[in-house]
């Protein structure tokens, strides 16, 4: 019974997220990965928008609740055997004819790799399948972190039991924090008919394999090719020792994590493919990422500031747009959540606790500087990051290559820790700020940025992007040789509607 | 600027050595971090259980009462343990933060250990049920006499006749 509950489970959210990232033209495993990556946000937030704004029992399991239970199936089911049925007809179609262009470069046949590469290959995955069997471990054990115990879980719980009620939770001390994790749980306690931590447990083991593949298969998309894509799988993973323990341990903040880097993965490729579909899906998964974290919405803003400092002077036509679109897609669930605090005075939180005797008292200097000399313990302890000594070389390669997608990356990871720095300065409590406080929790988004950047800086300057085909209808207009050439929207298919 | 190819090769082949060598270690670091997390919440939710039997089996388990439960510590892992598995129950939060601006939460211990000051928790926030476990300090206000998990009843007209703590309680039942 709980099989077939976890099956509907994964499945309803792969449908979802597969059929909102339609418009971007995404090749079939990268939808299918991103899909329930952006579905495990997407939904929650419809069943928030539908039980705020028309009242309806999303999770109970009679009258309402059973009819939206239906009519979400009946409509998902619909939508992915319109959609689903051509895109896995055209699967085979682009198997035939990928072209490696890197490999041939190099002078290597394509499809075949020299011995030590290959040996290199099967290593790096041996290395990675040890990383998804340690978390499995863990996840079968009954440990819980402290935050998942006492706030996430329990927010879980009280909205599974109250029927999927978006209000439950205001008279809890963190009536401010959005409720996208909860939501995404309850939905699984709904599905499975039991409400237990150890089950709720495994989704973050399945979040941050699906991030996984999702990343890799960008890569392949951005023509990395396949033994360095791995080696930025695998440099996520071993990157930091953080990343194994919160992903069986204390799991409430995976969700954003994974959603968030996803996005700026995406913003990252935008600079690198100037392909529009890629700016919207960097908007949509940073705003996704905005139901997750009560401060979600304020790292939104600064990454997409620096996307677009990084953007500046890529003359593409409909750049304006595009933009628009993006900041649209950011946008819609920050303000929602916005709007929901606002009608039910939930506001206590991160904002309200700014006051400017506070921050004046804690300018002063033995307060910063020991704040700053706990950030810098963790932040130089080799031992938890040693993805460091990689940032290190990423930045003195930057300065020296100058190339967009590089700069971006590193300056948003300075900016990550600039910005925990302001917030352990005025937000924090001073317990919290001398400590720095979950600051390994925190630094953990940044690590998959340096993995990746690290890869793309090995792979060399940006050649020929592999276009995101979606439909094959058009194929006539696609000459085989325009493979070579850098995108141009005017003809893609995926532009031209 | 373009990678050099041997300096790309030895990097990678570095990087690649390193992601061996740390997968490799996990093999003994993480049984050894499950173990040890383990060994220090041994039976985690023992006392949390015993707790939940007990009040189960006195009192009717709706929203509609409210319950104080002094544990003698701060609200913390046994608070919140007890206070999920009771879900319907409404609880007193067992903390108050003292000047949350000015350096920290501070838990206000003098709240939850003075008898005026118990007393205008029970009558403002309506308590019907308070449970108390092994703490000196809060079983001497509550005239209990020996260390256990005690269940009152609180008596709500005594306390608003100005009857002293004790006598406004009941005791419902006690475990050694």
């Amino acid at each position: 019974m709980i099989g077939i509950g976890w099956t509907l489970f994964v499945v309803t959210l792969t449908a979802s997220g597969f059929l909102l990232l339609r418009p971007f033209g995404l090749a079939l495993p990268e939808r299918i990965a991103a899909g329930f990556v952006a579905g495990s946000t997407a939904l929650p937030l419809l069943l928030f928008v539908v039980n705020t704004f028309w009242g309806i029992p999303v999770l109970a399991t009679n009258g309402g609740g059973l009819a939206f239970f239906g009519v979400l199936l009946l409509a998902l089911a619909i939508g992915v055997a319109v959609e689903a049925g051509p895109a896995w007809r055209r699967r085979g179609q682009r198997r035939t004819k990928k072209p490696a262009q890197r490999e041939r470069k190099n002078g290597i046949k394509h499809g075949q790799q020299s011995v030590p590469a290959r040996v290199a290959t099967v290593i790096l995955a041996v290395a990675i399948a040890i990383f998804l069997y340690q978390t499995a471990a863990g996840a079968a054990k009954p440990l819980f972190g402290w935050d998942e115990y006492s706030y996430w879980l329990y927010a879980a719980k009280l909205i599974t039991l109250s029927d999927g009620r978006s209000t439950v939770l205001l008279h809890n001390a963190y009536a401010s924090y959005p409720l996208g994790f909860p939501y995404l749980v309850a939905w699984c306690y709904h599905l499975i008919g039991v409400i237990s931590i150890a089950q709720a447990k495994w989704i973050s083991p399945l979040l941050t394999t699906a991030t996984l593949v999702t990343i890799y298969s960008l890569l392949i998309r951005l023509r990395i090719g396949r033994f360095l894509a791995l080696l930025a799988i695998a440099l996520t993973v071993w990157g930091t020792e953080t990343l194994l323990l919160y992903n069986w341990l204390a799991f409430g903040e995976m969700a954003f994590m994974d959603t968030y880097v996803i996005g700026v993965l995406y913003g990252a490729a935008w600079l690198r493919t100037q392909n529009r579909s890629d700016l919207a899906l960097c908007g949509l998964f940073l705003g996704l990422s905005t139901f997750l974290r009560v401060d979600g919405a304020y790292v939104a803003i600064f990454t997409l500031i620096l996307l677009w400092f990084a953007g500046i002077g890529t003359s593409r036509k409909g750049l304006w747009m595009s933009w628009m679109v993006a900041l649209g897609a950011a946008a819609l669930p920050a303000l929602l959540w916005a709007y929901f605090k606002d009608h039910y005075h939930a506001r206590a939180g991160w904002i309200t606790r700014l006051s400017w005797s506070t921050i004046s008292h804690r300018l002063q200097p033995p307060f910063v500087t020991m704040v700053w000399n706990s950030m810098w313990t963790t932040i130089s302890n080799l031992h938890t990051y040693p993805i460091g000594v990689f940032f290190i070389v990423l930045v003195i390669a930057t300065l020296l290559t100058k190339r967009r997608e590089l700069y971006f990356l590193c300056a948003l990871v300075c900016a990550q820790i600039v910005y925990l720095f302001v917030a352990y300065m005025t937000v924090f409590s001073a317990f919290e700020a001398l400590h720095a406080s979950s600051l390994d929790r925190y630094l953990m988004r940044v690590d998959p940025l340096i993995a990746v950047a690290f890869v793309l800086l090995l792979s060399g300057t940006s050649g020929g992007v592999r276009q995101s085909v979606r439909y094959a209808p058009v194929q006539g207009r696609r000459r085989p040789g325009s493979r070579q050439s850098p995108p141009n929207e005017a003809v893609s298919p995926v532009h031209a509607r | 600027m373009k990678t050099r190819p041997v300096i790309r090769k030895v990097t990678i082949l570095l990087t690649c050595l390193w992601i061996v060598t740390a997968a490799w270690q996990s093999f003994t670091t993480v049984p050894q971090t499950i173990a040890r997390s383990l060994a220090q919440s041994a039976r985690p939710d023992k006392q949390a259980r015993q707790v939940a039997n007990l009040v189960r089996a006195h009192m009717p388990l709706t929203s509609r009462l409210t319950v104080l439960y002094l544990n003698g510590i701060d609200g913390g892992d046994n608070f919140y343990r007890v206070r999920y598995l009771l879900y319907p129950l409404s609880f007193v939060d067992y903390w108050s933060w003292r000047d949350p601006n000015q350096g920290g939460y501070v838990w206000n211990i003098p709240r939850f250990t003075q008898a005026a000051s118990l007393r205008s928790i029970m009558l403002n926030r309506r308590v019907s049920y308070v449970i108390a476990i092994d703490h000196p300090a809060i079983l001497r206000l509550l005239h209990a006499s020996a260390v256990g998990l005690y269940l009152y009843r609180v008596h709500r007209r005594k306390l608003l006749t100005g009857a002293t703590l004790a006598s406004a309680l009941s005791l419902v039942v006690r475990v050694p």
